[in-house]
């Protein structure tokens, strides 16, 4: 018996800012994971990869990604690599910096005034 | 240090002014991503996981103040107001935009600084031992060579399509900081019988996938014949490496395939072919590099302001227990600034502490900063009576944490949180391991520890070298933890053994916290380090802790 088909969609980098974008309905591109467009067979699949490849001016590297469908209709990433695209660094990668950053300036106003 | 000569401006200028051009092609559509793609890549501009990536050479680990606060301004102008320091010594901007990378560049450029051969497969930005010029141990600084090789590897027409990167380490010192065995071309600076210095030569060392130690090739090779004899190993591997598998591309494959002997014999034909017709450089250029690096004028007066403080203050004691090293002059300190604090990114320094430690260079530092591979910042020449203040100094600024070759000094690669190429997250696990041992308060009983982490097989995070290395891999769409154990970096490099089945990052604190009380016990005594009570009894008992029995069935399948 075939497998069934796993839900995919198409991601890319935005070209100019890196930014993970996702190829819509309107075959534009989107940062918003909820405006992608969804295949749902193999041919919409290959439909959905080769017109993102089309648009190469405006991103880099589009490719199909697995995803669930959620109870209203919107897809979500199947696999961890993709979740940590769309949702950025899972560290609060500033977190440590900022800290430092209000005693660096509190230290410097200290200097200045001595 | 050295300063750039009008050609070295012009290559860089013009360089820059190229790429520029290539930039602005790509975004009107003149060029394709895959026609840009190796141009960018020269040029160390990735694309990641969110964004670009921007990798700057720091040539041999070695930067001055006005470089640091450079670095520091092109964080704050465009990025996000801090940079990543790598474990080749470079640096790291994880969020710039293709528009602004040429203006960055010319940034660097007003510096003296690049992003050329930061990637692609040509020969890397040299790397150093991190002391050098200031260690205790060291035969001589090495940095007149690197600047050397640096010239000599830049834009060489011969060796720009190389069958795979190619990366080499030097040292001064016969106890290497530089991991120099796990390079392609590794160097250390010994004497022969007569006194002289030269180089021991070491060939085929890498991490990745197939981790090798570096075989020597000559025991003793006179500084004078360095260049032809670099350029006959790069020779016979630009000839012989293979091309067929990138899996298989790198030297130290040429090495395992071809034998030592045969590629010895390989690489002294070579060697004696060019060092007829070679041109060495002029003996004023060689000069002018030893004076670049000449020790600058220290200051000998000793006050005992540095020993009362240290009475004074235990945080302060406990400090120079693990961030002061013996400086060569007995009046000097060298001071680590560990950018690994508790719960904090590994290598991550915002732009205010790079202008922090940049003042802190110029007030007290001869004006000399360096980045270490394990990813910490280093005041090569402080006046032990001036550390006190520099260390209250960054105690204000949240840089002194006092962990430098602790439990919580990590290495750890960027991992699945920024890089492309990785398969799980590093990050966070080291920050969960600082702060768990933090939390149990063991930290200083645990003593000296490397653990070293990588988010994938190429080993950016030396996990093979780690005492205790950490692997982070996929298995059946979840993070899982592979543990090596008594990897060692040093002259003696060992590769560790990996210790069975992975943990889910779930099972991971516990399993380390087994492997710890474990080592506590059967250590002989407070002053035996992990790595000797490894070496000492084997894996066997560290092996039954890591997978006791009774947890069998809580195995990784």
């Amino acid at each position: 018996m075939a497998k069934a088909f796993i839900p995919k969609i198409v991601s890319a980098n935005d070209l100019m800012d890196g930014d993970v974008v996702y190829l819509t309905t309107q075959n534009t591109w989107s940062r918003q994971i909820t405006e992608a467009a969804i295949a749902l067979d193999e041919t919409a699949a290959a439909t959905l990869l080769s017109i993102g490849e089309e648009r190469q001016d405006l991103i880099v590297g589009a490719y199909l990604l697995d995803v669930a469908i959620g109870n209203d209709g919107t897809p979500s990433p199947t696999h961890f690599r993709e979740k940590y695209r769309l949702n950025g660094p899972s560290i609060d990668y500033l977190a440590p910096q900022k800290r430092s950053v209000v005693d660096a300036q509190t230290q410097h106003t200290l200097s200045e005034g001595a | 240090m050295y300063h750039y000569n009008d050609f070295d401006h012009e290559f860089v200028k013009t360089r820059t002014a190229e790429f520029r051009s290539q930039v602005a092609r790509r975004i009107d559509g003149a060029l394709t991503e895959d026609e840009f793609k190796p141009l960018r890549l020269r040029n160390g501009l990735y694309l990641q996981l969110h964004a670009y990536m921007l990798r700057v050479a720091v040539p041999y680990g070695t930067l001055n103040s006005v470089q640091m606060r450079q670095l520091a301004y092109i964080a704050e102008r465009w990025d996000k107001g801090y940079g990543h320091f790598t474990t080749r010594q470079n640096i790291q901007y994880n969020w710039p935009k293709l528009g602004d990378i040429p203006d960055i560049l010319d940034a660097l450029a007003d510096v003296e600084m690049h992003a050329i051969q930061t990637s692609g497969n040509c020969i890397r930005n040299v790397t150093s031992d991190h002391f050098a010029g200031a260690a205790a141990d060291e035969i001589e600084d090495p940095r007149p060579t690197a600047e050397l090789l640096r010239q000599w590897s830049t834009d060489h027409p011969e060796f720009q399509y190389l069958p795979r990167k190619f990366k080499i380490a030097i040292t001064g010192s016969p106890n290497d900081r530089a991991v120099t065995r796990s390079h392609d071309i590794g160097l250390r600076m010994v004497r022969n019988d007569a006194g002289e210095p030269g180089y021991e030569v070491m060939v085929g060392g890498g991490l990745g996938r197939t981790p090798m130690v570096a075989k020597t090739v000559r025991d003793f090779l006179p500084k004078a014949d360095l260049l032809p004899y670099l350029e006959a190993i790069l020779q016979v591997y630009n000839l012989h490496g293979r091309r067929d598998n990138k899996y298989k591309a790198r030297i130290k494959i040429l090495v395992h395939e071809t034998g030592l002997d045969p590629l010895k014999a390989d690489i002294e034909a070579a060697f004696e072919s060019i060092r007829k017709t070679f041109v060495h450089p002029k003996a004023e250029l060689i000069a002018d590099l030893e004076a670049a690096f000449a020790p600058p004028e220290f200051n000998n007066t000793r006050s005992l302001g540095f020993e009362d403080a240290q009475t004074a203050n235990p945080a302060f004691r406990a400090f120079v227990e693990t961030n002061v090293a013996e400086h060569k002059n007995p009046a000097y300190g060298i001071v680590t600034i560990s950018l690994k604090p508790v719960g904090g990114a590994p290598g991550d320094a915002t732009a205010e502490q790079m202008r922090l430690v940049a003042e802190l260079a110029e007030l007290y530092g001869h004006d000399e900063i360096r980045v270490s591979h394990e990813q910490n910042l280093i005041l090569p020449h402080v006046r032990q009576s001036d550390i006190p203040l520099v260390y209250q100094r960054l105690l204000e600024a949240g840089l002194a944490t006092a962990n430098i070759g602790m439990i919580s000094d990590i290495i750890a690669c960027p991992g699945m949180d920024y890089c492309a190429l990785a398969t799980a997250r590093s990050i966070p696990i080291a920050q969960e391991i600082a702060t768990h041992f933090e939390a149990r308060g063991l930290e200083r009983e645990i003593g000296h520890m490397k653990i070293k982490i990588s988010g994938c097989i190429n080993a950016c995070g030396h996990h093979h070298v780690g005492h205790i290395g950490i692997l982070g891999l996929e298995r059946k769409g979840q993070e899982l933890y592979q543990i090596t154990l008594g990897g060692d970096g040093r002259e003696n490099m060992v590769v560790g053994e990996r210790a069975g089945p992975g943990f889910s990052a779930d099972a991971l604190m516990d399993a380390l916290d087994r492997l710890i009380d474990a080592y506590l016990t059967i250590r002989d005594g407070d002053e035996e380090a992990f790595i000797d009570t490894y070496k000492r009894l084997g894996a066997a008992p560290f092996l039954a802790a890591l997978y006791p029995e009774e947890t069998d069935d809580a195995r990784a399948a």
